[in-house]
């Protein structure tokens, strides 16, 4: 697992999902992105362990969520539909990664989405941290293993 | 010709998004429900005639693989061919439920063109 194929299954999930288009974002201009305020996290337990992580900036949380439901971004609010939409969001994507991991014979199981603190959110350490500009909206994506499981599994 | 398909699942938002990708397969609106759990699928599919579902596995009140079990008591519903749309990766627990008679295994996040094909190889209908 590394940061490209994290982004990838974002990615993936993104514009399956919501028909919603990212790219890595430009780490040079990642100032012009509205910062995330919003985090949630999943995790994976099994023969190794670990969690997975999303935090979307407001604009994010909005556009995720109207695309999901096909409404305007006006009929949707970030601390119901737009939270929904990032807990799905998260679903997604660590099952991506529970799978990736797992392989064919996948013996890992994925917890439950959960809204988490901003202080929650993983800075540094062993995981994978990947950036993504997603119609000029601003996902984070942080793939975190337990300590003791590799890095570069999978 | 055409089917009804039933989407199964506790998140309103995904449960939305599926329809969505749905109705990019091919199928009409009308032919499309939705339930939140095992519990209001099986109800539903007591008053109305369903040829698919499209069913999530971690739901609350009742589950996909207790609606899997369930369904399975019912000689009447045999026919129905159920899809376990998903995040779940774990062998045994899909292999759980292929003993249980699910036909096909769907990951999240899916093509409209996997769910076509999974419709037209497992209902013979021309979406």
């Amino acid at each position: 697992m590394n940061q490209d194929k994290l982004g990838e299954m974002a990615i993936q999930a993104l514009e399956r999902t919501a028909f919603v288009s990212a790219e890595p974002a430009d780490s040079e201009f990642l100032d012009e992105l509205d910062p995330c305020e919003w985090y949630t996290k999943i995790n994976y337990t099994g023969p190794i362990s670990g969690s997975v992580y999303l935090a979307g900036s407001p604009g994010f949380m909005l556009g995720l969520a109207s695309s999901l439901l096909g409404v305007d971004v006006e009929d949707v609010s970030i601390n119901k539909e737009g939270l929904d939409a990032l807990r799905e969001l998260t679903n997604i994507v660590g099952g991506s990664v529970v799978s990736a991991l797992g392989g064919d014979h996948c013996k890992l199981s994925l917890g439950l989405p959960e809204v988490i603190k901003n202080a929650d959110f993983p800075s540094g350490g062993s995981g994978q941290h990947c950036i993504l500009d997603a119609e000029g909206e601003r996902l984070d994506i942080y793939w975190q293993p337990a300590e003791g499981a590799s890095a570069k599994a999978a | 010709m055409s089917c009804n398909l039933l989407i199964v699942d506790d998140s309103p938002i995904l449960r939305a998004a599926i329809k969505k990708v749905v109705k990019l397969a091919g199928l009409e609106e009308d032919r499309i429900f939705e339930a939140g759990n095992g519990q209001e699928a099986l109800e539903l599919m007591s008053t109305i005639w369903v040829d698919m579902v499209l069913l999530d596995l971690n739901m609350p009140v009742m589950n996909g693989e207790e609606f899997a079990q369930e369904l399975r008591k019912l000689p009447e519903l045999e026919d129905v061919a159920v899809v376990v749309v998903s995040t779940e990766s774990n062998e045994d627990r899909l292999n759980r439920m292929r003993e249980l008679g699910v036909v096909e295994v769907l990951h999240k996040p899916f093509e409209p063109e996997d769910l076509r094909k999974i419709i037209v190889n497992n209902l013979g209908v021309k979406l």
